[in-house]
Formats: structure tokens, C-alpha cells, sequence
């Protein structure tokens, strides 16, 4: 539904974006990822008109939108923070774009969006009067009141605790599935891209890396760069023992039975698992990020199983 | 020797402090230093003044008057000078210097002060616009064959409450509410200064204006060629007003015998003189000389009959009047 | 154990000064009651015949003033903080500039430019415009001219603070809500300005109602011109004291609605973002920089090079010795009220430093400042009563030291408010520290306490300087005879019309309130904001 071609976007003398491509189903939450600085706002803002490409195209159930005003784009966005109006109550926020709706419709239509994240009781309230999670629950169905196309988040999550990052994620997670929104999200966070979309888009110094669902961006990485940014495993460097071959990505798995020796490096409890960082005695080869229930120490000697091994070169 | 070296000083400065007199005074500096100069000269009496606003320096004349480092008040206007003796500052002196020198009509009924100097406010016309020989008055210029054609000076200046005073004083307050009321009708332009009337006069802005007489021949020394001329208002009825500038000695003042020498000395030939010269204003004895310019000006018919003391006592009412007909 | 800690004490001296510091308001009331038998007449005159005139161009001046002072800084805040205008700094130094000339200069200036004999209307007479060639300035309409040039900072200032924290990001989720410029201009932009826009009018209105020395170049009545007229010329002080209660209690009304009109506003969190809203084609852009060179040239460009011109042509008269006896004057009573004005700051600010939680501290401190809110005239006639009151007999007897105690009392604030801020950020953990290193309190104030506030000190210092030294009513009412400063010499000089033998002290003037003005936009202090 939404195709970009070939998107090349230039911020003063630079290059932000170069050649992107991709392809948005309709109904789909996308997630767009990569580090700071990559070009995934800018990307987000030639999606919805705040910046104008160099070359390249995008469009919209195969409408070009190159001409067409951001007005009339019909595509949402929620910012990080900032984003409501800070005169008008939350019910004004929510009727801003529906303004000109018939007033029994529109009357309606907040009040079903209000219903929807729980915030009815507040809806004369002024923006400094709500928490953080509340203004975000907000700025959400005031971009989903005029029934937008496409639904765009950057980093809309970022400025909440993690608690309520988490939580709020899931919420809107439900809403937009339950309504067929099609959303892009963008995000820095791993954990939040992998969780929140069906499909996630890896950027990296404005070029797209690779574009899958999550269990393929963490399985199969496409290159060093998906592999190291989603720390799921490691590509063998030298010196490896006899299993292993060099130059070749492995994926392993912590297993009694497993035919690697290696030594716990380090650990981190995260969200219920252990992650290890597991290295191979008298050699550079490390396994990043291997999960396990079980608790192991610093120094422990771990067996490791292969269970994958494949060449970027190959894909 | 320190003490001796303190001791000559202020011996010193008491012996000089000797023979000295204090005056407040409102009249400008340059106007009054040399004057004060010349008797310092003559009689080795020192001149201390200290000039400032009318109203300020009666404040502060009130302030010493137990005790006062003042001897005389000298300013301008009838006004001031009735205001101060009708406060108590202002002792009553007997001379007969000062009254044969000074007119009744022109010094305090208690001969608490003396007029010293004399200006008239007179009408002073544009020559191109108003032809010779036509009939002038204050009250004249009330009638609306003068509309458009009038510039005065602002109410709150108290030459002007004084002459609107001695109209009540002449005309009884009503008749004098409609001579004012029928200024402000005629569309009067107001200025902050005479010299400004005079020079609107001058440019055809307006064809008459009423100013003093000093502040005329000042302008018309600086530019003669300007198409200005006095043309004596109430010839043919009570005549021109006249305020005067004047002094008093101030009340338990500790140097009356040499502040009273002053003033008639001030009243007599030599300063009268020079007194008149340097404005340009009229003497207030009769045998003084006139300076050339000033006789130029003709010979004119001086309102003798409103007593200026009456100009002092009639100001409040004036104030009252001026405001009430809008004239600003 | 101590029955009275030093706290109690300290809590009770600050109360007590503070009960002080108000007298002269008290007194104001006290005189003001009953009118004493000499005064009656003048203050009946006063009451029914000048009053409701007085009342009627007070209300005309005000709106009319505000009025002006909104159209100049509405837009003008606008072009500043929502658009691509180029020259962006050079703006924002000649939209605050204009608060460095005194209105009363601003004020002679616009008279003798366009009086009748004056450049422009004689050019339009001889160009055959005859109506406009005989245009009266001197009008309601006249003053309000010249206050909105010279007020309108402080509607723009507050203004510019509001749209500044305004995200740009509000401005595209607005746009992509598919609304227009328009309605996001109507919905967010202009509801936000105003309540900094009536914040702005309402010190206007405190402006206005507190000017002397302008309305007095115009000839218009107003309660400072009457209380003076009642000081000077009917010499009934009854009449001034009320007077002076009766704009008192205008003046008042005004501080409060702007306190109030100032918590309605919406808090906003600060925004980073440095882009422009709208970016403007050529011919909004042309127009906008010519009403932004309009406004530089009559608030700014018009009235300097009418003083210079002005002070060309009387220099070498008036450049006397006199002159510099009036610059003296000026100096020495700026720097004596500058430096009480220090020292009483600091140590009511080191009285303050451990009270900030206390509840009556507020209040109670506001009794010290309140000779800032209220017009000069009122502040004069009110210390005049006090001591009056304390002597027995004429204040004048004082000197010199009535003027600089009335200056002191009317600019304390100015003083306080610049070291009080950073004094509240010093940890009151260093005193203790200090005491318990067995040192004494003066060796902490002396040693910690005051360097640390060394910068805000001469800040405060220079501000009050300022101020002193362009004060008319006050120093004009209260000084001794003979003592002129400059200011007091321009009321002479203009009020009979000598607009180019004024020039020459107001140009001074001008330049030392421009210093001030750049110094404290350097700094990032908002004049507008601590009124």
C-alpha cells in the first residue's frame, strides 16, 4: 500500500537517505529500526511531506504523493513528545482534525477514541495535567480520529519509562490491530521493534539493511551490521576450532550435548533470561547474546551447540 | 599648628561671611548676576543666591522660617509674589525709599514686597494680517472675527493667570468666564512658550498673539525682519495689564537692615537701569531710561487700576476658570 | 534553652522593616482621610471640575495606548518567532531598543516634529495639503503615538516567550491532521499569545497611568500632572495626597490583574527546535520587512536622529558650565541611590535566605518593593508625608536626602530582584559548613556569600543607575532648589518648548538607557518579564 522507490533525501550538504526501497502491506505494523543518526525520521518525514526527496518515489495505494500537500495526505504522525496542543483540552486535541465533521458524527467518534484508551474522565483536562503515558494515549487517537491512511510513530515510545513504555506499547498494539491501522514505528529500541510489527525494516546510514519479520531479522540476519545490532550470535573471525567454519555466521544454542567448548565472558539478566556472552578458549571467536533459563557464572565453562551456520556472501 | 591653621580659616570665613546677603530667587541666572555683581562692588556686600522654580523655592523658604539662611525672595509675577507673603514669609518693610520709588498700584497694600521691574502682556499682531489702527482688546479677541486667528500661551503659565485674574478683577469672575470662553471658541492655538507664539505669529499660523513684552524684543533683536509688531491692546479702556518682577524680605530674616539697603538700592537710577536693560522690561521708576528698543515700542496706557496684590488672591479662582472654559 | 531562637528574631526584624517600608503608603491614607481646612476649596475645584476630566483621558490614553502598543507587537512577534525574516538578530536588538529612551524624550521629540513650524506639516502645507498641513498633534491620539513606539516591548516581549517554547512539531501534527495554516493560527497560535498579550497590555496600562513627564510635553491632564499642579501651582497638598490615593488605587488594580492574568497561563515545556514555521515567499516577506523597518524608524532611527540634529544645533549654547553641573548632579544622585539601593538589597536578600517556605514572606517582602509598581509622583507624595510627619516640620529641610531616600523606596525592587534569584541558588549548607568550621558569619558573607554574588551586584548597580538617572516626577518633586539634574532640566526646557535645548541631556540619557538595554539582552534578562 505504501511503496517507496529508490528514495534518495538530502539534509543540507548530506545524504541522509540513499536508494531506499521497500514496500508497506496494508494492515501491517512496520517497524523501522537502526541507530541514532541513520535516517529513519528523515525517512518518516518524506513519508508524510515535512521534507522533500532528492530523487526517488513514494506513494500511496499507487498514487504518487510527491504533489500532494501534507494536508491532504491523509497520513497520521505521533511524535516523541511535544505533540498536543497545549491551549486545548484533550477533548479539543481529539477534534482538531475532525473539526469539520458533523458535530453528532464527531461527538461520537472522540468519544469511541476516548473509550478506547480509558481517558473519557479526562477529557477536560489540559495537556500539563496528564502523565506522560496519557498525553501519548492522546496524541495516538488524535492522529487516529481523522481516519488517517497510514499511521506514522517516531519514537512515540522513547520519553516513557520502561514500565509503561512496555505496557502502553501492547495496548496500542491491540488498538491498531483491532481498528486494520497500518502503522510504521520508529524506533532505536531492539526489543520494542522486534515486539511491537509484523514486519521490521533495518536502516543503517540511510540505506535500508534488510526488511522481514522478526524472527527473520533475528534468525537470518542479512549482514554483520542486522547480525551485531540484534546481537544474535557472531560471525566466526579466526583461528576457530574444526566445527566452525571461518568467515561463516553461526548460530548456537547452550546444550549439554554440545560439541563447542566456551567460557562465560558475560551475563545479563534481562526480562526473565540469562544472556551470555560466550568465547571460545585462546581464540577471538565470541557467541553474543545467547539465551538460557539456566544460571551459569562468570568463568563457567558452557558446552554450545551448532545449530546454523551460513555466509552473508551466500544471501 | 593644626588647630591654629583651623582656627584663622574660620575666622577667616566668619569675618567674610561679615557682610553677605542670601537670595532665592526664580528669575533666570544670567539675568540677575550681573546686577548682584555690581552692588557686590559698590558695597562689598556679598550676594549669595540660589536660583529655582517659584514654587519650590516658597517650599523651601517655608521650611527656615524659624531659623532662615535666606533674606530675600525675589521672583516674577504678582501671583508668586502675593502667594508668598500670604503664607507669612514675607516681612512687612518700611522705606521711603522704596515707596516713592515704587508705585502703589505695583508693590504690597503691607508693603511686604516691591515690584522691581515691569512687563506688559500685550497683543503682538502678524502686520500682514491685521492692518494698523485696528481696534485691540483682550476682550476683542473674544468675538468671532478673531476665529482661527489666535495664539496664546498655555493656562497653566501664571503670567496668563494673572491676566486672566486681573480680568476678574475688572470684569467680576462671569464676564471674564465668557471674555476666556470666548478665546477657547475662537479655535486658539496653545503653546508652551511666548516665544512660540510669537514665532506661529510671525509665520502666519495665527494673527495675534498675546505675550510679553520682553520676550517680543528679544526675538525681534534676534530676527528683525520678521513681520511682528506690539499693538497695544485696551487703549481706549482700562489700558494694558502689567505684572511686575519684584522682591520682599523674608520673615525673622537675621540681616534686614542691609537685605532693606538692597532693595532700594535695587529701586533707585543705577540698577533700575541696568535691571530694565538686561530684559529688556520697563523700569519700575518713573525717571529710569528706557533701552532704545523698548521706547521704539511708543508709549502705552498701563492698566494702573488693578492692584497686583489682587492678581495673587484672584489666582485660584483664575486656575478654576481656565479649566472650566477648557482653556488649556 | 532559648526562648526566642535568632530565627524568631531574624523572622521579626524582617517583619517589623517591612511594616516600615510601607509608611508611606499608610501615610498616604492617613492624609488623604480628612482634607485639613485650607485645602478644602482647592480640593473641592479639584474634585468636581478636574477629576472626571481626569478620568476620562486616563481611560482614552489607556485603550488607545494599548491599542497601538498590540498592533505593533502582535505581528511583530509574529515576523520574529514564526517566520525565515532575515536578519534575524539585527530585529531583535531594534524591537527592544526603543524601551532605552525615557517617554518623555520620545515624547518632545514627536511634538517638535510635527508642530506646526515643525518638517512635516509645513511640508505638507506648502505641498498644498491644507487639512493635513494643519493636523493637530497634541491629542489623545498624539500621546498614544508616542507611547505605543515606545511601549510596545512589553506586549512583544512576553509574546516572543510564549511562541518561542511553541514546537514546530505542533505545527505539523497540525498539518497533518489535514488543517490549514490558517486554522492552526486561529486553534493554537493565537489563543497561546494571549495571555502574554494581556499580561503585556496591562503593564502598558500601569505605564501609561505612571507617565509625567510625556503627558505633560502634550499638555494633556492627567492624575500626574494634577497632583504635580496641586504640588506646585495651588500648593494644596490635601489635593495631591488625594489625588494620589485615587490613581493609587488604579495603579494597584492594574499590578493585580496582570498577577492574575499571568497565572492563567498554560505551562509550557521549552522546545529546541530552531526551525522556522512558516517560510515566507517574496512579497509577504517584503512586506514584512517593511513594517519591521516602520516600526525600527519611528521607534528608533527618527527619534535619534532628531536628537542628534537638535543637539548639533545647541551644543555649543548650551554645553556650559551648567551643563556639566546638571551632569554632576545627575551622576552623583545615581550613584548615591545606586549604592544604598545595593546595600539594602543584600542584606534584605541575606535576611530572605533561609524564609523562602515561609508562607507571609511574599506579602511581607512585597511591602519593600511595592515603590516599583506605583507612578513617581504618588512614591514623592508619600514620602513627603512621612516625613513630614517623623520631622514636624518641611522635608525639604532635609536635602539631598529626601530625594535619594523617595528614589531608594521607588526603585528598591530593581535592586532586589536582580540579586535575589541567584542568591536563593546558594546552598544554605555552606553557611552551616562555614559556622561549623568555627568561622563567623561576617568572615561566610564576606568570604563566601558575597563574592558569589559579586556579578549580580554590579548588575543591580548599573540598572538602578539607570533608572535614577532618567526618573523625572520623583527627583523633580523632591529635590532641593537649585539642585537640577538632567532630567529635571528637560521637564524645564520642554515644558516651555525648547525641544533642541533639551536634545543635548536627552541624547545623554538615551545613550546611557541603550547601554543598559543591550546589556541586559546579552544577559537574557527579560525586562518585561520581572515588572
Amino acid at each position: 500500500m505504501l511503496k517507496v522507490t529508490d528514495l534518495s533525501v538530502k539534509r543540507g550538504d548530506n545524504i541522509v537517505l540513499e536508494n531506499v526501497n521497500f514496500n508497506v502491506h496494508e494492515h501491517k505494523l512496520i517497524s523501522l529500526v537502526g541507530p541514532s543518526g541513520c535516517g529513519k525520521s528523515t525517512l518518516l518525514h518524506s513519508i508524510i511531506g515535512f521534507v522533500k526527496p532528492l530523487k526517488g518515489l513514494v506513494e500511496l495505494h499507487g498514487k504518487d504523493l510527491i504533489n500532494i500537500p501534507i494536508e491532504k495526505r491523509s497520513i497520521g504522525i505521533v511524535f516523541q513528545d511535544n505533540t498536543l496542543f497545549p491551549n486545548l483540552s484533550v477533548r479539543e486535541n481529539i477534534e482538531y482534525g475532525i473539526s469539520t465533521w458533523e458535530k453528532g458524527h464527531r461527538d461520537n467518534r472522540v468519544n469511541e477514541l476516548l473509550d478506547l484508551v480509558g481517558l473519557r474522565a479526562h477529557e477536560s483536562k489540559l495537556p500539563h495535567e496528564l502523565s506522560g503515558g496519557e498525553k501519548q494515549r492522546v496524541a495516538i487517537i488524535r492522529a487516529l480520529a481523522p481516519q488517517p491512511k497510514l499511521l506514522l510513530m517516531d519514537e512515540s515510545f522513547s520519553s516513557l519509562d520502561p514500565v509503561l513504555r512496555h505496557k502502553l506499547r501492547e495496548e496500542v498494539k491491540e488498538i491498531l490491530k483491532s481498528l486494520s491501522m497500518t502503522c510504521i514505528l520508529v524506533t532505536h529500541d531492539r526489543d520494542e521493534a522486534m515486539n511491537f510489527s509484523d514486519e521490521v525494516i533495518v536502516l543503517n546510514d540511510g540505506r535500508v539493511q534488510q526488511y522481514g519479520t522478526p524472527s527473520e531479522i533475528y534468525l537470518r540476519p542479512a549482514n554483520q551490521f542486522v547480525a551485531q545490532f540484534f546481537g544474535s550470535g557472531n560471525i566466526v573471525a579466526e583461528n576457530c576450532p574444526s566445527k566452525l567454519r571461518e568467515g561463516y555466521y553461526h548460530k548456537v544454542e547452550i546444550s549439554d550435548e554440545g560439541e563447542v567448548e566456551t567460557i562465560v565472558v558475560r551475563k545479563v539478566f534481562s526480562n526473565g533470561f540469562f544472556y551470555y556472552d560466550l568465547q571460545i578458549p585462546n581464540s577471538q571467536t565470541r557467541f553474543n547474546h545467547i539465551a538460557c533459563a539456566h544460571d551459569f557464572a562468570l568463568e563457567e565453562r558452557v558446552k554450545v551447540d551448532l545449530c546454523e551456520a551460513w555466509s552473508f556472501l551466500d544471501s | 599648628m593644626k588647630y591654629l591653621s583651623i582656627a584663622s580659616i574660620l575666622l577667616f570665613t566668619a569675618y567674610a561671611q561679615a557682610k553677605s546677603l542670601t537670595v532665592y530667587t526664580s528669575r533666570k541666572e544670567h539675568l540677575v548676576k550681573d546686577i548682584f555683581k555690581t552692588y557686590e562692588k559698590e558695597t562689598g556686600v556679598k550676594i549669595n543666591y540660589k536660583t529655582g522654580k517659584a514654587g519650590a523655592l516658597i517650599q523651601n523658604i517655608k521650611a527656615e522660617l524659624k531659623d532662615p539662611k535666606v533674606d530675600i525672595f525675589m521672583t516674577v509675577d504678582a501671583g508668586n509674589l502675593w502667594y508668598a507673603s500670604s503664607e507669612g514669609l514675607l516681612e512687612s518693610t518700611k522705606s521711603d525709599v522704596l515707596t516713592s520709588h515704587v508705585p502703589a498700584h505695583l508693590r504690597d497694600r503691607d508693603n511686604r514686597w516691591f515690584g522691581l521691574s515691569v512687563r506688559a502682556r500685550t497683543t503682538v499682531v502678524n502686520t500682514n494680517l491685521v492692518k494698523k489702527g485696528t481696534n485691540i482688546s483682550y476682550e476683542e479677541l473674544a468675538k468671532p472675527e478673531w476665529k482661527g486667528k489666535l495664539c496664546l500661551r498655555t493656562s497653566k503659565k501664571v503670567y496668563n493667570q494673572s491676566l486672566v485674574a486681573m480680568l476678574i478683577g475688572t470684569h467680576g469672575y462671569d464676564k471674564a468666564k465668557s471674555i476666556v470662553k470666548g478665546w477657547v471658541a475662537n479655535k486658539v492655538d496653545i503653546f508652551s512658550n511666548d516665544t512660540n507664539v510669537l514665532k506661529a505669529v510671525a509665520a502666519g499660523q495665527c494673527a495675534v498673539g498675546i505675550v510679553n513684552t520682553y520676550y517680543f524684543g528679544r526675538l525681534i533683536k534676534k530676527q528683525p525682519k520678521l513681520p511682528l509688531a506690539i499693538m497695544w491692546p485696551n487703549q481706549k479702556s482700562y489700558g494694558v495689564h502689567i505684572n511686575v518682577s519684584g522682591a520682599g524680605i523674608v520673615k525673622n530674616s537675621k540681616h534686614q537692615e542691609d537685605a532693606r539697603k538692597f532693595l532700594e538700592w535695587l529701586a533707585s537710577d543705577e540698577a533700575q537701569k541696568q535691571f530694565a536693560q538686561v530684559n529688556m522690561e520697563y523700569p519700575i521708576l518713573k525717571t529710569a531710561p528706557q533701552t532704545d528698543i523698548v521706547k521704539s515700542w511708543g508709549e502705552f496706557k498701563p492698566n494702573t487700576a488693578f492692584n497686583l496684590t489682587d492678581a495673587g488672591k484672584l489666582q485660584k479662582k483664575a486656575i478654576k476658570l481656565m479649566h472650566e472654559v477648557g482653556y488649556k | 534553652m532559648k526562648l526566642v531562637t535568632n530565627k524568631k528574631v531574624g523572622d521579626y526584624s524582617y517583619l517589623f522593616f517591612s511594616i516600615i517600608a510601607l509608611l508611606p503608603i499608610i501615610f498616604l491614607f492617613i492624609e488623604g482621610k480628612d482634607i485639613p481646612q485650607k485645602d478644602i476649596e482647592s480640593w473641592t475645584f479639584v474634585l468636581n471640575d478636574v477629576v472626571p476630566g481626569l478620568l476620562k483621558n486616563s481611560f482614552q490614553l489607556v485603550i488607545l495606548s494599548i491599542i497601538g502598543s498590540s498592533l505593533i507587537a502582535l505581528p511583530l512577534a509574529f515576523i520574529l518567532e514564526l517566520t525565515d525574516i532575515p536578519a534575524r538578530k539585527v530585529w531583535n536588538v531594534t524591537t527592544v531598543l526603543p524601551l532605552a529612551f525615557p517617554l518623555y524624550v520620545l515624547a518632545f521629540i514627536y511634538v517638535g516634529f510635527f508642530e506646526w513650524a515643525g518638517p512635516v506639516l509645513t511640508f505638507f502645507r506648502e505641498a498644498g495639503f491644507d487639512t493635513l498641513g494643519n493636523m493637530k498633534f497634541k491629542n489623545a491620539f498624539g500621546v498614544a503615538f508616542v507611547f505605543s513606539l515606545g511601549l510596545f516591548p512589553y506586549i512583544l516581549l512576553p509574546i516572543r516567550l510564549v511562541l518561542k517554547k511553541v514546537d514546530f512539531k505542533l505545527y505539523q501534527a497540525s498539518r497533518s491532521l489535514g488543517k490549514s495554516d490558517g486554522h492552526f493560527l486561529k486553534k493554537v497560535l493565537l489563543p497561546l499569545c494571549m495571555v502574554p498579550m494581556f499580561a503585556g497590555c496591562t503593564i502598558v496600562g500601569m505605564e501609561v497611568m505612571a507617565d509625567f513627564g510625556a503627558v505633560s510635553v502634550f499638555n494633556f491632564d492627567t492624575f500626574t500632572t494634577s497632583i504635580y499642579m496641586a504640588w506646585s501651582s495651588l500648593f494644596s497638598l490635601g489635593s495631591a495626597t488625594r489625588l494620589s490615593l485615587m490613581l493609587l488605587t488604579f495603579s494597584l488594580l492594574l499590578f493585580f490583574l496582570e498577577s492574575h492574568i499571568s497565572k492563567r497561563q498554560v505551562p509550557l515545556i521549552s522546545n529546541e527546535s530552531q526551525e522556522a514555521f512558516f517560510k515566507l515567499k517574496l512579497l509577504p516577506k517584503m512586506a514584512a520587512l517593511s513594517f519591521l523597518g516602520i516600526v525600527t524608524f519611528f521607534s528608533l532611527i527618527l527619534p535619534i536622529i532628531q536628537l542628534v540634529l537638535w543637539s548639533y544645533h545647541a551644543w555649543k549654547n548650551e554645553l556650559s558650565a551648567n551643563y556639566f553641573s546638571l551632569i554632576k548632579n545627575t551622576l552623583m544622585l545615581a550613584f548615591s541611590v545606586g549604592g544604598s539601593i545595593l546595600i539594602i538589597s543584600l542584606i534584605l536578600v541575606y535576611a530572605e535566605r533561609n524564609k523562602h517556605h515561609k508562607r507571609w514572606l511574599p506579602l511581607f517582602r512585597s511591602f519593600f518593593l511595592v515603590g516599583y509598581a506605583l507612578p513617581g509622583n504618588i512614591v514623592a507624595v508619600g514620602v513627603f508625608l512621612l516625613f513630614m510627619n517623623i520631622l514636624g516640620t518641611s522635608p525639604m529641610e532635609m536635602g539631598l536626602a529626601l530625594v535619594i531616600i523617595g528614589l531608594t523606596y521607588r526603585f528598591l525592587s530593581v535592586g532586589h530582584r536582580t540579586i535575589s534569584p541567584t542568591a536563593r541558588l546558594i546552598n544554605p549548607n555552606f553557611e552551616k559548613a562555614s559556622k561549623s568550621l568555627g568561622k563567623k558569619r561576617w568572615t561566610f558573607i564576606f568570604k563566601v556569600w558575597l563574592p558569589f554574588l559579586r556579578g549580580n551586584a554590579i548588575y543591580a548597580f548599573l540598572f538602578v543607575f539607570v533608572e535614577v538617572a532618567k526618573e523625572m516626577p520623583l527627583t523633580l518633586m523632591l529635590r532641593p532648589i537649585g539642585h537640577d539634574t538632567l532630567s529635571t532640566k528637560i521637564y524645564e526646557l520642554t515644558s516651555e518648548g525648547e525641544w533642541e535645548r533639551a536634545a543635548l541631556g536627552a541624547l545623554f540619557l538615551v545613550i546611557l538607557g541603550m547601554s543598559t538595554v543591550l546589556l541586559m539582552s546579552l544577559k537574557g534578562e527579560n525586562h518585561a518579564e520581572g515588572h
